[in-house]
């Protein structure tokens, strides 16, 4: 196995590649932090030269093209958007901002913006503005995901993609043929482990980062809430938006996703001294 | 909450209490309105990771339709046909041959080239002579001779040719040279530049196993191997090395915004990291220029062995102030010298914004404040660029092509400006100082 890693989106990136030839798991993996870098110069929106930047200096009725990858993205995010009716909410920018720069009270300038996105091309055009998105919580799961299909074309299909230190994942196929990626969840002695294999995960936690996750619904950090979640989808940056939705959606809530959509699941860890709890998740002690 | 509460908030979809909305429009309803009459038919020659970069640029611009792509590498071409087939062109056709692309394909307006440097000129005069305008990447060749030949295929032809040196349209860098340079003279006397682009180690490149090109395909366009064809950049028969992918751009930027060319050239630089490649992996350059104002000397660094913290930049230093700028606004800002006259008045008309407020004025000449070292004051350049870095250029090709613009890099000014740079690496391979002929520039 060849290890890989890579600085990218504020974050390190790392690559598990199975491969006889280390020489080319080595290209392989270049080939994916050039895919990765430009991904980053679309995405930032800590980066003015991003797209996601330029769609917030837009004016009101200012039309913007898109890059291919900054259209996808976006697309997915407003599908997940409706997918955990607006638990997930990639319009969180300006106001995460103020919540991190502690302004998030009434005398703060309230956080405006109407953006719409062309479902047939990519065109997004600004209604009211300023437009601030924030694709933090699906963007590294997006990057993955385009990086598995890069592995995919260069033949490593057993691979194992991180982001954030864990934050999210996408297993290609296992180590070995019988054989899937084991993923540990929780650091307590609550501890499971996850098989993962063609599949994605996001983990999402106040443990790490601290009160990072604003509830969409109030603009307020997100109360009573678990201290970690996790969500297993097909694609990682599903995985991705749906944990940080995790935080905010009731157990019945969860449960009606897991059993609706296909390949997708979901762990809770409630608080250190609580056990995890599961919602369409296998798992092995 | 029920999960027929959740499926009652789906229906909320576009709001949020953050106050922001994402919401999907009609289909196709952003288009803006097009005359048919107005959209030029185009092919982009090259698909490798500048051809990508340009067909990404390309999809952004109204008004133009992709009808071929050429690569002879199948994996390449077939990635651009399907991307551009999924984004709104899908006629489009894919070759391996340029020549037999411009012979099928007549409604071909202009062409993009984007292969390797060795291909250049043989593409472009090709396009040239079978009538198409041309947009091609600079350098715009490997060797003198291709370049020369290029400017001659221009003027016999009548036809545009446009060099990628796409600073040249950027409207940063356009406000930077006629309003702060040209105009309001900010940095005075300008003694001296500089500029970097330095990369980090990087192995070279591959491919997918199940992509190789057959040895006969490569052999019929040059290539003795696949490793040759996508690491072309690094060898003499392909390419021009560092200080041809990387300089061009940059040592341009000194040619433009001085508008002068220089006169003499000393360098130094070689192959002292890697193995296997025929070009230098680093080198430093420093030009003379005899401005009307005197002297300036400007120093370029190139290195492919570290990324030095980061980002790429041309600084313009002068007697007043100093111009920092790069296509990245991060790295962009202006710095007044402590004893220049004050630039409030170049705020006030909007050539300059301040970076942060300066201290209050002391209250007489007789009172001052003790306080921490000040920093040096900083402006930012009040122009944002809400587009792809080579959109403006392309834009700027096209309404050459409409008639409505005259080219900001035809390829007799970028031939003067590139023998800068031919004349550079001669200068750091012989391990000479070069002074500038005349002839150098007759183009």
């Amino acid at each position: 196995m060849h290890l890989f890693a890579h600085n990218a989106m504020a974050t390190s990136f790392e690559l598990r590649l199975v491969h006889p030839d280390g020489g080319y798991a080595a290209r392989a993996a270049a080939e994916c932090w050039q895919r990765l870098d430009r991904l980053e110069t679309l995405l930032n929106r800590h980066d003015p030269a991003s797209e996601i930047s330029a769609l917030s200096r837009l004016a009101p009725g200012d039309t913007l093209a898109l890059a291919p990858d900054t259209a996808a993205c976006l697309r997915l995010a407003l599908d997940l958007h409706a997918l955990t009716g607006g638990a997930f909410d990639p319009t969180l920018g300006a106001a995460l901002d103020q919540h991190r720069r502690g302004t998030s009270k009434p005398s703060a300038p309230p956080v405006r913006g109407r953006l719409l996105l062309d479902p047939a091309c990519p065109l997004a055009r600004v209604l009211d503005a300023p437009v601030s998105l924030d694709l933090g919580a699906i963007g590294k799961g997006y990057a993955l995901d385009r990086l598995g299909e890069l592995l995919d074309e260069w033949e490593i299909p057993s691979a194992l993609l991180m982001a954030g230190g864990g934050s999210s994942l996408l297993a290609l196929d296992g180590p070995a043929p019988d054989q899937p990626w084991l993923v540990g969840l929780g650091d307590t002695e609550n501890t499971a482990c996850l098989p993962l294999r063609r599949a994605g995960l996001g983990a999402s936690g106040f443990a790490v980062q601290g009160a990072h996750i604003l509830d969409p619904r109030d603009g307020h950090p997100a109360r009573d809430c678990p201290l970690r979640t996790w969500a297993l989808a097909p694609d990682a940056a599903s995985a991705d938006a749906l944990s940080t939705a995790a935080f905010l959606l009731a157990p019945e809530e969860l449960a009606e996703l897991a059993g609706r959509l296909p390949g997708v699941g979901f762990a809770l860890l409630p608080a250190l001294d609580k056990p995890l709890t599961f919602h369409g998740i296998l798992i092995r002690r | 909450m029920s999960p027929a509460s959740l499926t009652r908030r789906r229906f909320l979809q576009t709001s949020s209490a953050a106050g922001l909305s994402l919401a999907l429009s009609s289909p196709g309803a952003l288009l803006a309105q097009k005359s048919p009459s107005d959209t030029l038919n185009i092919a982009l020659v090259g698909l490798g990771a500048q051809g990508r970069i340009l067909m990404e640029a390309l999809l952004k611009i109204p008004g133009i339709r992709f009808v071929a792509v050429c690569d002879i590498w199948e994996y390449a071409r077939t990635y651009g046909e399907r991307l551009l087939k999924r984004s709104g062109h899908p006629d489009v056709q894919a070759f391996e041959n340029h020549q037999d692309m411009l012979a099928k394909v007549p409604t071909i307006d202009a062409v993009i080239v984007a292969t390797s440097d060795d291909w250049h000129a043989p593409v472009t005069n090709d396009a040239l002579r079978a009538g198409k305008h041309v947009y091609c990447e600079k350098m715009m060749s490997n060797t003198v001779e291709g370049a020369r030949s290029m400017v001659r295929t221009m003027r016999e032809t009548g036809k545009l040719l446009q060099i990628g040196h796409q600073r040249k349209s950027n409207p940063r860098y356009i406000f930077a040279r006629s309003r702060l340079l040209q105009e309001a003279k900010l940095l005075g006397r300008v003694t001296g530049a500089q500029a970097q682009w330095n990369r980090a180690v990087a192995p070279d490149l591959g491919w997918p196993a199940k992509h190789v090109i057959p040895a006969e395909t490569l052999a019929r366009y040059g290539f003795p191997s696949m490793h040759q064809f996508r690491n072309w950049r690094w060898f003499k028969k392909h390419g021009g090395g560092p200080l041809s992918d990387l300089g061009a751009h940059q040592i341009d930027m000194f040619n433009w915004m001085l508008d002068a060319l220089p006169t003499t050239v000393i360098g130094s630089g070689g192959l002292d990291y890697y193995k296997d490649r025929d070009w230098m992996d680093n080198a430093m350059l420093i030009y003379e220029y005899k401005l009307p104002t005197g002297t300036l000397r400007a120093f370029y660094q190139v290195q492919t062995t570290t990324s030095s913290g980061g980002g790429y930049f041309e600084t313009f230093m002068g007697d007043q102030g100093t111009l920092k700028i790069s296509e990245n606004p991060r790295l962009t800002a202006v710095y007044r010298e402590a004893a220049a006259p004050s630039w409030e008045d170049l705020v006030r008309r909007n050539f300059l914004s301040a970076q942060a407020a300066p201290p209050p004025a002391p209250a007489s000449n007789t009172q001052v404040d003790a306080r921490e070292t000040a920093a040096l004051a900083a402006y930012d350049i009040p122009i944002v660029l809400n587009k792809a870095i080579h959109q403006p250029h392309l834009e700027n090709f096209f309404a050459a092509v409409k008639g409505q613009a005259k080219l900001n890099c035809p390829a007799d000014e970028a031939l003067r400006s590139e023998m800068t740079i031919y004349r550079a690496i001669e200068a750091v391979e012989t391990n000479t100082r070069i002074t500038f002929q005349p002839s150098d520039f007759e183009v």
